[in-house]
């Protein structure tokens, strides 16, 4: 069976004052329909890049995507597509919601307006109909008055409620992926565990694949059967979860799990991974953990590759057999 | 996906929706928005009227002095102040001349005798006519090329753009008029180089005859424009909700006019308002440039001739207009961001 979203070899290059630099290389991840796929990784390690790139959100003047890369939905391989076919896939077959839900609703339209702006484009259906399903689907999602609130601008809703609309709007056509960018980063913790749990029961419901992007391990371990670490561009290790927490197969994996705070541990106490991911222009040749690495040896100044290890366990760590990597139970 | 599925799920609990008093009803937001601007524009032609009236005092000379004759005698001129009231205390001419106003009653003109009222109503849809040619080649000219140099920013169109404003900006619409003239009016038999028709009379006279005045007076307020509304929709382009409505499969086209426009308007009509003022003055030297009857060469001619008045009549007329303008424009704010309706 094809997996609901496959995406391989993505190496996305943005056009900036230092010239064309590349920030993603060779990212490839798939997740398959009913399943969540976590993708972590500190900030600037291109999981909004690689999402982006997968969603074809990308700016065509600024940014390009280097040949042999490759997203298939369903099967049906998306590169390729022109902006015009693109468009029709986009918000029908793949959704995707995002970080700032304060920020993701225009402003000058009511909600109703915008959960059934992709209704009536990509299904065709009446003003009347198109209301009909929006207010259903605000249902669905947990918005308490949706008969009202169709008619309410964002300004009213607090940032619980808009990204409940945002996962309203993202769900009406009933996609096989939704890509969730941190979509409970900007909000307040007992409406973060809400927005995840509506999440996770709409893909109970609904079947469909998600992506999640966090930066909380704590949430991988929650929301996620399969995870993807990404480190300075580069999918470093990909397991599942239990096997990733078991079983973490590269030094940088080893540090997140050290640095996330556990039950009964005092948040001093906790280890972090010292430094910070360079800019893409600054990444160094070889692996591009090694300066931060504790495990670092001569071996390391090549460029590892992303090797299966176990069965669905790939790492790309140039010592990985020979160490013996710290996990969580 | 199906319709069953809202009863298993957890409603939300975190404050849900915002300030209940605030969305109440729609249109009932919309009423008391539209009232407290129309409250607040009662208070500003108040402010206006007494401007318009004090204006008295701020001319040299004494209008009874002047309308007495020449080398007049004290009394004479007590005779002529007492006809006109201005002898009585200051607040109560204001309340005669305010209340007469309110009535379409502006007084006479002391050079013609006529009725201040008939002499602006005569010549005030000259001044709105150029008016609304130089805002409607204003908009004409700078939606386009605007949204062009936002879209394709960076690129020749864009620096043209950029080049081109600076220029618009900075040419005086006096020259840009005489240009007009010398090398359009001249040489064509559509855009004649004097004169003006109402468009009751015709509608195609009309248009011939306020073009290229409109031309030249809108020039830089097109540029104004175009600068504005790119740097609006660079920004606005680049916002989050943006981002979602292509999320969504949203045509780009429709991305710029829906979601873009809307959002990139307030500074746009911010503009429009603030210049409006400014676009009246300047119809005072373009209608003397193409021979049309508008209220500047009025109010020229009445501030020589110290025809109080007249000037007061003008002022009241125009700050009204000014007024009412802005009103406009403040209410449209309510219609392009919901937010600013409360
Ligand atoms: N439009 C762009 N132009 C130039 N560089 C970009 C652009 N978008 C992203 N980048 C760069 O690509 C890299 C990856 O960014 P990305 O936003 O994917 O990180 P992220 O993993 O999502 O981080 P965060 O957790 O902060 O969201 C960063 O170094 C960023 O500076
Ligand atoms: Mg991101």
């Amino acid at each position: 069976m094809n997996a609901a979203l496959e995406v391989a070899n993505l190496s996305v290059s943005f056009l900036t004052d230092k010239g064309w630099v590349q920030a993603t290389q060779d990212v490839s991840f798939s997740v398959d329909a009913g399943k969540i796929l976590g993708i972590v990784g500190e900030s600037g390690s291109g999981k909004t890049v690689s999402c982006l790139a997968a969603m074809g959100l990308l700016e065509r003047e600024s940014s390009r995507l280097a040949a042999g890369g490759s997203i298939r939905l369903g099967g049906h391989e998306l590169l390729g597509l022109s902006s015009r076919e693109f468009q029709k896939v986009r918000g029908d077959q793949i959704a995707m919601i995002f970080q700032e839900p304060m920020t993701s609703l225009n402003p000058a339209f009511t909600i109703g307006n915008q959960v059934a702006e992709g209704l009536r484009r990509h299904r065709g259906l009446t003003r009347k109909k198109a209301q009909q399903r929006t207010i259903e689907l605000l249902e669905m999602v947990g918005i308490s008055d949706p008969k009202a609130t169709v008619y309410y601008y964002p300004h009213a809703l607090s940032g619980g409620m808009r990204q409940r609309a945002m996962i309203a709007m993202a769900l009406a056509c009933e996609p096989q992926v939704l890509v969730a960018d941190e979509p409970t980063t900007a909000l307040d913790v007992t409406v973060q565990a809400q927005i995840l749990d509506l999440i996770r029961s709409m893909r109970d419901e609904l079947g469909i694949a998600v992506v999640l992007i966090t930066h909380d391990l704590g949430v991988i371990a929650e929301m996620c059967d399969e995870v993807a670490v990404m480190y300075a561009g580069q999918v470093v290790e990909q397991a599942s979860v239990d096997e990733l927490f078991e079983h973490p197969s590269h030094p940088y994996t080893e540090g997140l799990l050290a640095s996330m705070p556990r039950l009964g541990s005092n948040r001093q106490a906790l280890g972090v991974v010292p430094g910070r991911v360079p800019a893409p222009w600054a990444f160094p040749e070889g692996c591009r953990f090694a300066p931060r690495c504790p495990y670092r040896g001569e071996i390391c100044s090549n460029p590892p590759e992303l090797q299966p290890i176990a069965d669905g366990h790939t790492s790309a760590c140039n010592r990985v057999a020979e160490l013996h990597l710290e996990g969580i139970r | 996906m199906t319709n069953n599925t809202a009863a298993t799920r957890t409603t939300a609990t975190d404050g849900g929706i915002g300030n209940e008093a605030e969305v109440v009803s729609p249109l009932r937001t919309i009423a008391r928005m539209v009232a407290r601007r129309l409250a607040r524009s009662v208070v500003l032609l108040f402010i206006v009227s007494i401007a318009a009236f004090g204006l008295i005092w701020l001319v040299p000379g004494n209008p009874a002095s002047t309308l007495a004759g020449e080398f007049p005698s004290q009394e004479e001129i007590a005779a002529v102040e007492s006809a006109l009231g201005l002898d009585a205390p200051p607040h109560r001419q204001y309340i005669d001349w305010l209340g007469s106003a309110l009535t379409g009653d502006l007084g006479e003109s002391l050079r013609s005798g006529r009725s201040v009222s008939s002499e602006i109503t005569a010549r005030l849809p000259v001044t709105l006519s150029i008016t609304f040619f130089a805002v409607v080649f204003a908009l004409l000219v700078a939606v386009p090329v605007g949204t062009l140099a936002a879209v394709r920013r960076g690129s020749l169109s864009d620096r043209l753009l950029t080049v081109g404003s600076t220029l618009g900006v900075a040419t005086p619409s006096f020259f840009v008029a005489i240009l007009l003239v010398i090398f359009v009016a001249l040489n064509s038999d559509f855009f004649p180089a004097t004169g003006y028709v109402g468009p009751s009379e015709s509608i195609y006279d009309w248009v011939r005859h306020n073009t290229l005045p409109g031309i030249a007076l809108g020039l830089a307020l097109a540029a104004e424009l175009a600068r504005q509304i790119r740097s609006a929709l660079i920004d606005v382009l680049r916002s989050d909700y943006v981002r979602t409505a292509r999320a969504k499969g949203i045509p780009e086209r429709i991305v710029l006019t829906k979601h873009a426009y809307k959002n990139s308007a307030l500074p746009v009509v911010t503009i429009l308002g603030a210049q409006i003022a400014t676009l009246v003055g300047g119809t005072v030297i373009i209608e003397s440039i193409f021979a049309m009857p508008g209220i500047g060469g009025l109010a020229i001619s009445s501030v020589l001739s110290q025809d109080i008045p007249v000037i007061q009549g003008i002022v009241l007329v125009v700050g009204a207009l000014v007024v009412a303008v802005n009103t406009l424009v403040d209410i449209s704010y309510g219609f392009f961001d919901p937010r600013t309706r409360q």
